[in-house]
This record gives structure tokens, C-alpha cells and sequence, in this order.
């Protein structure tokens, strides 16, 4: 297996990807999709066990940074919905001209689950997609970060916490030091995944027993399927351990399912 | 006498929502909590509880008692949130809905 980090430009911004290549390729290619806020710190050690697994099997593996997030260019304040899907294209087209797959996956944890999953509308090549918990209702989810921000100030003992920041004369939201502009609020008061549209995926999700909220997920699955239009699978996973501490969590079980599920289709 | 047979019942209520609390952090914390014997008066920084856990137990609620996360937002004050005993009267209040 060879790994290589790199600073690519696409649609003039700066990308950090990292690629990990077998040793005897399959030609698929799987591209990751981080989740957001500090959720991306937490699934750090998740993501890059289960991508060396995933390139033991034969798949290369792609892992990008945002704009504006991780090691990508741009200040956090630059992240913005609208460049992912801007630029996605462009990184389909990195990965086809330099792996020249002849299959691509998306995978997505969290709000990369969503990405993944809009992101694949306008790219019919892609039919399979794997999300790992992902957010079926962005309001909702505004909902839990902001309650997740007034307990993490009270476990803290932070006594002045700003609700709004003003950066370059533009109003943003503070989610524990991710700011997040109107815009991006705007777009996910108003993301449902449910509402999607997608036509001919496979969609297959990976819900653990350490976040609640079955109900939204069976919800969604019911919707898309209504539709007739793509086919979802839910797989429970028997992993609390999944958000519990940082870096510091055994994820194996979660990993070992889903090299199981894509060993085995 | 009516009084007395109220106060009967909040006790037997909070004992219940007591145990169902205790079961959701020993949840959430695994292997963490075997050595914590958990109490009322346990306070959430002590037993190693930040964001993520608390709205997991939060969301433990929502399925416990059916109840939607709007209800229990519009209930909480997560600055008054310190100990066990806290999360207990919140589910108490939030039963009666």
C-alpha cells in the first residue's frame, strides 16, 4: 500500500487529498467524505483505520479536506456548502485522470454523509454510496449543535460565550470555534435528506448504537424507497464506543462491518 | 391526605427515572462507568461527560419517553445542568407532557 499527501489546486483553491493506492488495484476508487465541526477530530482514527482496511482489499482510497477546513487553504470562516459541490467535479476529475477507476464510491460520515449523498445526484456514475451515521434532518441537527454548544460552555465554565461573531464585516454563528455563516445555517435549516432526489444508487447505511435517533434514519429509508428510485440498506452496528473520547476509541467493530459488507458485495 | 399520596408519587417517580438515567450514562460511558458508582449528587464533569455524551444522553430521552428534541430544548437550561439529580427532575418534567 502506498500513501501520498498533496496540495492540489481545483476550481483555484488550494485542496489537501491524501490517497492511499494498493499494491494490486481493484479500479474502484472510494472517496471519503469528513463530517464537520469537532465530529471530524473524533472520527480522525475511524477514518484512516477504515480506509487502509478498505485499500487492503484492492480500492483506492481518496480523503480530501473542505475548503476552509482541516488542511485544505482557507480560513475556517471561508467553508461553504456551495464550494463543495463547485468543486466536487473537479476532484472527480483529479481522481479519473491520475486512477482512472472504473467505479466510484462515496463514503461519508456524518454531514459528509450528505455531501456524499448530493454530490452523487450530479454524478450518474456514481452507484454506490456507504454512510456512516448520517444527519437525515439538518434543522434538527442545528438544533442538537447549538444545544451541544450552550453544554459544552456550561461543562467548561465558560462564562461569556458570543453567540455571533463578526468576521470581515460578515455576521457568523460560533459552534465551539467553527464559524458558520447565514448561508451555511440557511442551507441546513433546509437539508433533509429524505426530500433527495436521487435516481438508480445503492445506498448503504452504517447506524451505531452510539448516537440515538433510529427513527429518522428508518424514515428516510422509507421515503427514498416510496420513490422507488435508489434502494437503501440499514446496518446496525453495535459500537457506543463510536463518539466516546477523541482518538482514543476502539471503532474496530464499525470498521471490521463494513470491510465485511463491501468484502462480501 | 391527598398531599401525602402526591408525595408518594413523585418518589416512586424519581426512583424510576433515577435508574432509567443511571442505565442511559452507564450506557453511554461503557466500559468507563464500572468503577463509578453513580449517585445523584454525582456531578457530569466528574464522570468524565462533554458535549457529545451529554446530547447523547439528551437524545436517550427523546427515545426513552418518546418526546421530540424541540420539547426537550424548549425544557432544558443546559446552564443549570450539573449533576444526575439535574437530568432526573428534567425527564420527571418532561413525563408529564
Amino acid at each position: 500500500m502506498r500513501e501520498k499527501l498533496e496540495f492540489i489546486g481545483l476550481n483555484k483553491r488550494n485542496y489537501f487529498i491524501h490517497s492511499h493506492s494498493p499494491l494490486q488495484t481493484n479500479r474502484e476508487t472510494i472517496i471519503f467524505f469528513n463530517p464537520m465541526f469537532d465530529e471530524k477530530k473524533r472520527v480522525q482514527k475511524f477514518q484512516c483505520e477504515t480506509a487502509r482496511a478498505l485499500c487492503r482489499l484492492g480500492y483506492t482510497v481518496i480523503r480530501f479536506d473542505y475548503y476552509g477546513t482541516g488542511d485544505s487553504g482557507g480560513d475556517t470562516f471561508e467553508f461553504d456548502f456551495s464550494t463543495v459541490y463547485s468543486d466536487f467535479s473537479y476532484l472527480i476529475d483529479h481522481i479519473k485522470n491520475t486512477f482512472s477507476p472504473e467505479g466510484i464510491i462515496l463514503f461519508g460520515i456524518r454531514l459528509g454523509a450528505d455531501l456524499a449523498l448530493m454530490n452523487s445526484i450530479s454524478e450518474p456514475t456514481i452507484k454506490h454510496l456507504i454512510l456512516v451515521e448520517p444527519i437525515i434532518d439538518g434543522k434538527r441537527y442545528l438544533l442538537e449543535l447549538r444545544m451541544r454548544k450552550k453544554l459544552f460552555y456550561n461543562l467548561n465554565k465558560i462564562q461569556s460565550n458570543k453567540e455571533q461573531l463578526l468576521i470581515q464585516e460578515q455576521k457568523f454563528e460560533d459552534f465551539q470555534g467553527y464559524p458558520m455563516s447565514f448561508e451555511n445555517l440557511a442551507y441546513l435549516e433546509k437539508m433533509n435528506l429524505s426530500d433527495s432526489n436521487i435516481i438508480d444508487k445503492s445506498v448503504t447505511i452504517f447506524k451505531t448504537n452510539s448516537i440515538s435517533n433510529k427513527k429518522l434514519v428508518v424514515k428516510f429509508k422509507e421515503k427514498i424507497e416510496i420513490k422507488k428510485s435508489s434502494s437503501v440498506n440499514i446496518h446496525y452496528v453495535d459500537c457506543p464506543e463510536f463518539w466516546a473520547a477523541l482518538e482514543s476509541v476502539d471503532t474496530s467493530t464499525l470498521t471490521q462491518q463494513i470491510i465485511t459488507f463491501i468484502s462480501n458485495n | 391526605m391527598i398531599n401525602i399520596f402526591k408525595k408518594k408519587e413523585i418518589v416512586i417517580s424519581t426512583n424510576e427515572s433515577f435508574e432509567q438515567i443511571k442505565q442511559l450514562v452507564t450506557t453511554i460511558l461503557g466500559d468507563d462507568t464500572q468503577q463509578i458508582d453513580l449517585k445523584l449528587d454525582t456531578k457530569f464533569e466528574d464522570i468524565g461527560f462533554d458535549s457529545i455524551k451529554f446530547i447523547n444522553l439528551l437524545l436517550g430521552l427523546e427515545d426513552l419517553i418518546d418526546i421530540d428534541l424541540e420539547t426537550i430544548a424548549a425544557e432544558i437550561d443546559p446552564a443549570s445542568i450539573q449533576t444526575l439529580n439535574d437530568v432526573v427532575q428534567l425527564l420527571d418534567k418532561l413525563k408529564k407532557h
